[in-house]
């Protein structure tokens, strides 16, 4: 027998630097040590690192990317928050700030895991201060619990079209939703705001800068400052820079008597060029235009009646309203009627007192405008289970053909155009507006989910392209925006950097 | 008073020779204003190094590279009325936008105008009157540039209806770095000008605070403001001859009401409850001193009526109604005024009374002037000691009486502010009375002992506000370092931001923070 | 007096700026805001008196030199009065007194005036008139005229043709005319002929006080021999410097109007009536001198006390009383003419750009600001720019031709002799 010449084998083996037991035993001890850890700023109870309560947080209403947090805490107090934040700071760990029940626009879902702090049980209402019309709340505070207790003073928060009922008012006030009245002296509604910064450390913004609140001697109302105009820099910054845990807001007398005027049109351009009128004239609270879409989504009584609802309303409808307040109530209605109808036949319309097609919409608008939506479906869901909104700031005359251009992209992407809704939102008397597409869509059908999420991101970029100004730039958009504009991202950037410098807070949005 | 090798030449060349002047003929022009021994008074002053004369946002950008490649200051300057535009370090040129003066466009249908820095409030109102608009004019005066006034504070005699500091949309903003910001819609696609809140980071509060950056983070270069609807004639209704000046509004669309209280707190209680009711568009508090100069031809004239005009004229309200939608609506607000006035105790004073005549022209320095424009004719110069507090109208109040008083009346007491001890202020609501803000008034001559007693005074109120745990008055420059540890240390924010933006401090240095405290 | 004495306003500007545009009420446009000519042409502050009186102050404290440059930035100005109308609206300053004082002060350093203005200086040293014009021949434009001689009876009414009306030959009809109506009109006037002399308004707006005072002196002892009671000039610029001026220098046993003034009167009075129609829309260019600039000075002597009140107290000039209506009632008056008004008129009236020597030192300066004028004249639609200064008409004019014509320049009393 010849000697065998045995094949080789000579090789290395891969390198650990440390066992996969020890990686294995170190990511435990990691999740232990920050349950730990996070569970003694907190407490036990005040944490949760189950997968199913981690699941509500890891995606929401809309067509965003979800995205799974590593914990979820509940903090009692601010000291806690401040805790919590230099914690994240010491161990990169993302935060994540969260006030509303239900989320649509991805500003809440991680981007890279973290932690949510939530804050929808902070429910307090620190102070109405009448004299002042302010009030003072947490987070956590929805509509009805507010516009309840303000009422009872005589007052009303301003509030968006029917939101749901776990909206966070505070959160609508600081991610500035579009409210229903466009008087131009309530359209920045927060007077101060207390913010614990990326670092860890307290700040107040205005008037309650020099002291907090419980020491302060200011009323809290001062708006500007200190240094720079905070309050502007914080809206809609979708946590990226901080923590608000209260914030000051106006609280507007409640009129003791009111009178609301449907007008509808065909031509969205006519009803704007009314609308541009009566808002010079400086009258009248809520005002705002649907279209028929969104119009039968709210007023039908039920789901049944959206179809026909939709078919026979009027194409554009105009919803005004007309208060009285303290003083000569009935005078103040009088003569705001009469400049209003009078403007109304300028303009060769017709404003009634409820939509002849609807007689419920008098009744329903009556009480809905200060009120959260209260069926179980949220109306945008109404008509197909789910809805993805497209919102931007523009002019009222640039509508139209916003409009037209989402019918083209609806159009190329076989949705169909009757299942958009379309709400136009003067803001500051008209000088610009807010105009939303509201896309249904089942959400069960796969299909049909994929066309309108098609449709959401090309109508996006053509809206954006046509000069829409994504001022609440959300998921996407973030980058869409940012993407466009190098200086502005450099400088968002730069602040960022100094304010946030291990980039804790809610990372990966506004396309920083 | 010079520059660094090589800068002149890069100036000239960019700009042209003729707009570019380091001649001390001309510079002299741009050295002095005696408040800047107040505002100054830690950190010197000069006479500029030079004096550019940009025409575009391109042309700035290239001064502001050109300033940071040579290592020079520059201090951008509107119609320059503001103290902190006189240099404080000698390598410094001043930016004068002269040749920036176009109103590039005014959008009737969405309310808002477009201007350089070198158009005034006069020029723009008489524009946009023509076509049923109008803005809210600065207390500096209608001869002030739109656009610095807007990046100051953009307050004035009708913000109770048109807003303080609330003017601002989209805006070209040449940073310190060289870099062209482009604040609201002019960041969006199609670099629109409606809108002020920026896509993405709201980067529009770093324009400003409650006060602006007194061009030390670079230059605004083209601004769109806001404009409101205006339901009066197309050109100001002015009668009389100079320097008597009234107008003439139509009666049933403008109205001008003076009512006297018993007290001040009343005088509040109205404002609050005119702030409720929504009615009228400018509510002040009006001092008598202020509504005499308004009305006296002469520091002369103003000395002789004042003895008998003090006695008269104290803890009155004025509070003007414009019938925005028609006649209807300022018949329906006196209706609600006479209500407030009848409720608070309040006593109108009467077109028949002597008082009337001396406010006749109050209406148009609301609307037009702006109501400081007179001040200096009392005693040569005034400031206001320590008002800027923004708060409720009660913080106002509060402030004024506890500690802002006082100090003045210790500067009356020696002989160095004009003797006006009535203790009424320019008060005023803003917003409908959603916020105020008071204006104790002191005149004083051009004496340094006066001006260090303004200037210690005006610190004063800083320190008794920042005590009592009030909102201070506005801290320029240097006091940053007083306000900013006790309010959250805003002014290390402040600061890293100025130095992110600054890198080579070339922005009008000292501003909005020094880069250290000032000794002492 | 010198630039000391005003130390007072100098410190205390606040450069509030109120110097540089018409005074805010009266601002209709965007475009005819600015009241400072030479602001608008050299765009510096220093071109605006707030930089002057910077500059004022940095001269008498030592702080600049009086270079080529200063004396540029001190010339290039109408002293048209504009900026002492709007500064008064809100301090108490004297800006043209000072203006005139930097000049004087320029004068006194050896520095001033600047070698343009020499030539019309050294000529009414020798010829007694800006224009290099032989003395004799001043009286020349009456030749033909049938007037009484005031050297040699007398008269009550002295017609003072001045030097522009006397020797420009396309201006003298100015004042053959306006003599005519007066003598038409039964007024018992007469002229001075070849003994008329220059009233020295070039020389005192030059700086040079001390020629401009034994000028002054001379005219006001001639005039007080003649024993008239009153004296007419058409030339506004005379007319400012009798008014504001010579009162300063000695006592005055006369009135002083302009000729438009007479005029006015006599058409009230019923002395002067039109037979035609002039079909025309016409515009009126208030000349500063017969405006802002004609108004009575008070000859205050005094100091600033406490609050800068004067002391003793003194009367100042707004700028309101200068002769606005006269001219406006005469074109009223004539048939067929239509008056459209421009933006800035009476005392914010926009300088034409000829005064305070612009004209011979810096005549690209004076078209430019003609030209402004002309283009807001032809804003308002009229055919016609009515003035009643030879100084004025003579600029307009260039600025027009500047301006590629499109209106004609005219005299007050041109148009009136169409109508007659």
């Amino acid at each position: 027998m010849t000697e065998q010449n045995l094949a080789k084998v000579d090789y290395q083996k891969p390198l650990d630097d440390v066992p996969y037991k020890e990686v294995t035993a170190a990511k435990e001890q990691y999740h232990k040590e920050t349950t730990e850890k996070l569970a003694r700023i907190v407490g036990d109870k005040n944490i949760s690192d189950e997968p199913a309560v981690l699941e509500k947080y890891a995606r929401d209403k809309g067509l965003q990317r979800a995205g799974k947090p590593a914990f979820v805490v509940f903090p009692e107090k601010i000291e806690q928050i401040c805790d919590l934040v230099k914690y994240a700071n010491e161990t990169k760990l993302p935060v994540i700030p969260s006030s509303s029940g239900t989320h649509t626009n991805g500003a809440t879902l991680p981007r890279m895991g973290g932690l949510i702090i939530d804050l929808s049980g902070w429910k307090q209402i620190y102070k109405i201060d009448h004299r002042n019309r302010a009030v003072r709340i947490q987070p956590g505070v929805t509509y009805d619990e507010l516009q309840e207790a303000l009422e009872k003073e005589g007052l009303r928060a301003m509030i968006p079209l029917l939101p749901r009922k776990d909206q966070s008012v505070l959160t609508a006030h600081i991610e500035a939703h579009p409210m229903l009245i466009p008087e131009f002296n309530y359209s920045e509604p927060v007077y101060t705001a207390e913010i614990v910064m990326p670092t860890g450390t307290l700040f107040r913004t205005g008037a309650a800068a020099p002291a907090p609140p419980e020491q302060a001697q200011t009323d809290l109302v001062g708006p500007w400052g200190p240094g720079f105009d905070w309050n502007r820099l914080y809206t809609r910054a979708q946590g990226t820079l901080g923590i608000i845990t209260w914030a000051n807001i106006m609280a507007e007398p409640l009129p003791k008597k009111q009178k609301i005027y449907f007008t509808a049109s065909r031509s969205l351009d006519a009803l704007t060029a009314f609308t541009y009128d009566i808002q010079k004239k400086w009258i009248g609270y809520e005002c705002f235009i649907l279209n028929k879409t969104n119009l039968a989504a709210i007023i039908a009584e039920r789901d049944e009646d959206i179809a026909l609802l939709q078919y026979k309303l009027p194409e554009y409808v105009q919803i005004f309203c007309i208060g009285g307040l303290k003083r000569f109530p009935e005078e103040r209605i009088a003569y705001q009627e009469a400049d209003f109808l009078e403007a109304s036949q300028a303009h060769g319309l017709n404003p009634l007192p409820t939509i002849p097609e609807a007689p419920n919409a008098a009744a329903f608008f009556e009480k809905g405008l200060r009120r959260c939506w209260a069926k179980e479906v949220y109306w945008k869901d109404r008509l197909k289970g789910a809805s993805a909104d497209i919102f931007f700031i523009t002019t009222m005359n640039r509508a139209a053909a916003f409009i037209a251009a989402m019918q083209q992209e609806a159009a190329k992407g076989r949705y169909n155009l009757q299942d958009i809704g379309v709400y136009l939102q003067p803001i500051e008397n008209g000088r610009a507006a807010h105009l939303e597409f509201t896309i249904a869509y089942n959400p069960d059908d796969k299909h049909e989910r994929q066309i309108a999420e098609q449709l959401y991101h090309s109508a996006s970029e053509r809206m954006y392209a046509l000069g829409g100004l994504f001022t609440r730039a959300y998921g996407a958009w973030g980058s869409m925006v940012s993407g466009k504009n190098a200086v502005q991202q450099q400088t968002a950037r730069m602040v960022k950097e100094i304010l946030d410098p291990n980039n804790i807070m809610n990372p990966g949005k506004l396309g920083l | 008073m010079s520059l660094p090798n090589g800068a002149y030449q890069a100036l000239e060349d960019a700009l042209g020779k003729e707009h570019v002047c380091d001649d001390p003929s001309v510079t002299s022009g741009y050295s002095y204003m005696w408040l800047m021994y107040a505002t100054h008074a830690q950190t010197g002053r000069y006479r500029p190094a030079a004096v550019v004369l940009p025409a575009s946002t391109d042309d700035v950008q290239t001064i502001i590279k050109i300033a940071n490649r040579y290592r020079f200051n520059y201090v951008p300057v509107g119609t320059n009325l503001f103290p902190p535009n006189i240099p404080t370090r000698p390598d410094t040129i001043i930016i004068d936008p002269k040749r920036m003066n176009r109103i590039i466009e005014i959008d009737y249908d969405n309310m808002y105008a477009v201007v350089e820095p070198y158009v005034t409030y006069a020029q723009l109102q008489a524009e946009t009157m023509q076509q049923g608009l109008t803005l809210t004019v600065c207390e500096g005066g209608a001869q002030c540039s739109v656009v610095a006034n807007n990046m100051f504070q953009g307050m004035g005699g009708t913000g109770h209806k048109f807003g303080f500091n609330r003017g601002v949309l989209g805006c070209d903003w040449v940073l310190p770095n060289g870099e062209i910001l482009r604040i609201g819609s002019r960041g969006n696609a199609t670099g629109d000008w409606f809108w002020g809140d920026c896509s993405g980071m709201n980067l529009k509060g770093l324009l400003r605070a409650d006060t602006g950056h007194c061009g030390g983070l670079g230059m605004v270069t083209t601004m769109a403001v806001k404009l409101f609807p205006y339901p009066g004639p197309k050109i100001f209704p002015v009668k009389g001859t100079n320097p008597d000046f009234s107008v003439d509004f139509p009666k049933d669309r403008f109205k001008v009401n003076l009512i006297k209280f018993s007290t001040r707190e009343k005088l509040i209680d109205a404002m609050y409850e005119i702030g409720h009711e929504e009615i009228a568009i400018a509510v002040h508090e009006e001092p008598a001193s202020m509504i005499l100069c308004g009305d006296s031809a002469s520091v002369e004239d103003f000395w002789h009526k004042w003895p008998e005009f003090s006695k008269k004229w104290v803890n009155v309200l004025s509070v003007t109604l414009f019938g925005f939608s028609s006649p209807k609506q300022v018949t329906y607000e006196q209706m609600v005024l006479d209500k407030i006035v009848e409720e608070t105790g309040g006593e109108y004073i009467t077109e028949e009374s002597e008082l009337w005549e001396h406010a006749n022209c109050n209406l148009g320095e609301q609307f037009r002037t702006g109501m400081s424009n007179r001040l200096y004719r009392i005693a040569g110069d005034f400031f206001v000691m320590g008002g800027f507090g923004f708060d409720s109208l009660d913080h106002s109040l509060k402030m004024s009486k506890e500690f802002m008083w006082p100090i003045i009346m210790e500067g009356i007491e020696k002989g160095l502010f004009a003797p006006d001890e009535l203790g009424n202020d320019w008060l005023n609501s803003y917003q409908l009375g959603h916020f105020s803000e008071t204006e104790p008034l002191i005149y004083f001559e051009h004496d340094l002992e006066a001006g260090k007693s303004f200037i210690g005074g005006y610190v004063q109120t800083i320190q008794e506000a920042l005590k009592r745990k009030m909102t201070p008055s506005w801290p320029l420059g240097p006091m940053t370092y007083i306000t900013g540890p006790s309010m959250c240390n805003y002014h290390d924010l402040v600061k890293k931001i100025k130095e992110a933006v600054d890198p080579r401090m070339t922005s009008n240095p000292g501003y909005p923070v020094p880069p250290e405290p000032p000794p002492g | 007096m010198s630039l000391e004495k005003y130390t007072w306003d100098l410190v205390n500007c606040e450069r509030c700026s109120m110097c540089k545009w018409v005074h805010p009420w009266s601002v209709q446009s965007k475009e005819r805001a600015m009241i400072c000519p030479s602001l608008k042409k050299y765009l510096y502050d220093a071109y605006s008196v707030q930089g002057r009186f910077d500059l004022a102050r940095a001269l008498t404290e030592g702080e600049v030199e009086l270079t080529d440059k200063a004396l540029e930035v001190i010339y290039t100005c109408t002293l048209c009065g504009a900026c002492d109308v709007t500064c008064k609206f809100t301090r108490d300053m004297e800006p043209l007194e000072i203006l005139h004082e930097l000049r004087k002060y320029c004068v006194e350093q050896g520095k001033g005036p600047l070698p343009g203005h020499m030539p019309a200086v050294d000529s009414i040293k020798k010829n007694n008139n800006p224009w290099l014009q032989p003395a004799t021949r001043r009286g020349h434009w009456a030749r033909k005229l049938n007037v009484k001689d005031l050297n040699k009876e007398k008269g009550d009414v002295l017609y003072f043709a001045g030097c522009t009306y006397s020797y420009n030959a396309n201006l003298q009809n100015v004042a053959r005319t306006t003599l005519g109506l007066l003598q038409n009109a039964g007024v018992d006037v007469g002229i001075l002929g070849a003994n008329e002399r220059c009233c020295a308004s070039p020389v005192v707006k030059v700086g040079m006080f001390e020629m401009f005072q034994e000028h002054a002196r001379n005219n006001i002892e001639l005039f007080n021999s003649l024993g008239v009671k009153t004296i007419i000039t058409s030339c506004a610029g005379c007319y400012g410097v009798f008014k504001s001026q010579y009162p300063a220098i000695g006592k005055m046993d006369f009135e002083v109007k302009h000729s438009m003034e007479y005029i006015d009167q006599m058409i009230l009075d019923g002395k002067l009536k039109f037979t035609k129609e002039v079909p025309l829309k016409v515009t009126w260019h208030d000349p500063c001198h017969a405006g802002r600039g004609g108004e009575p000075q008070d000859l205050w002597e005094g100091v600033r006390v406490k609050w800068g009140l004067s002391d003793p107290p003194r009367q100042r000039n707004y700028g309101t009383h200068g002769v606005y209506d006269p001219p406006r009632n005469i074109l009223k008056a004539i048939p067929g003419v239509e008056l459209i008004e421009m933006e800035r008129i009476r005392e914010f009236s926009w300088c034409c750009g000829a005064g305070g020597g612009a004209k011979s030192a810096f005549p690209e300066f004076a078209v430019e600001t003609a030209k402004e004028r002309v283009q807001e004249a032809k804003q308002t639609g009229a055919s016609a720019l009515i003035t009643s200064c030879p100084w004025c008409e003579s600029n307009l004019q260039d600025g027009a031709i500047a301006d590629s014509g499109g209106i004609e320049v005219m005299s007050l009393v041109e148009l009136l002799e169409k109508a007659l």
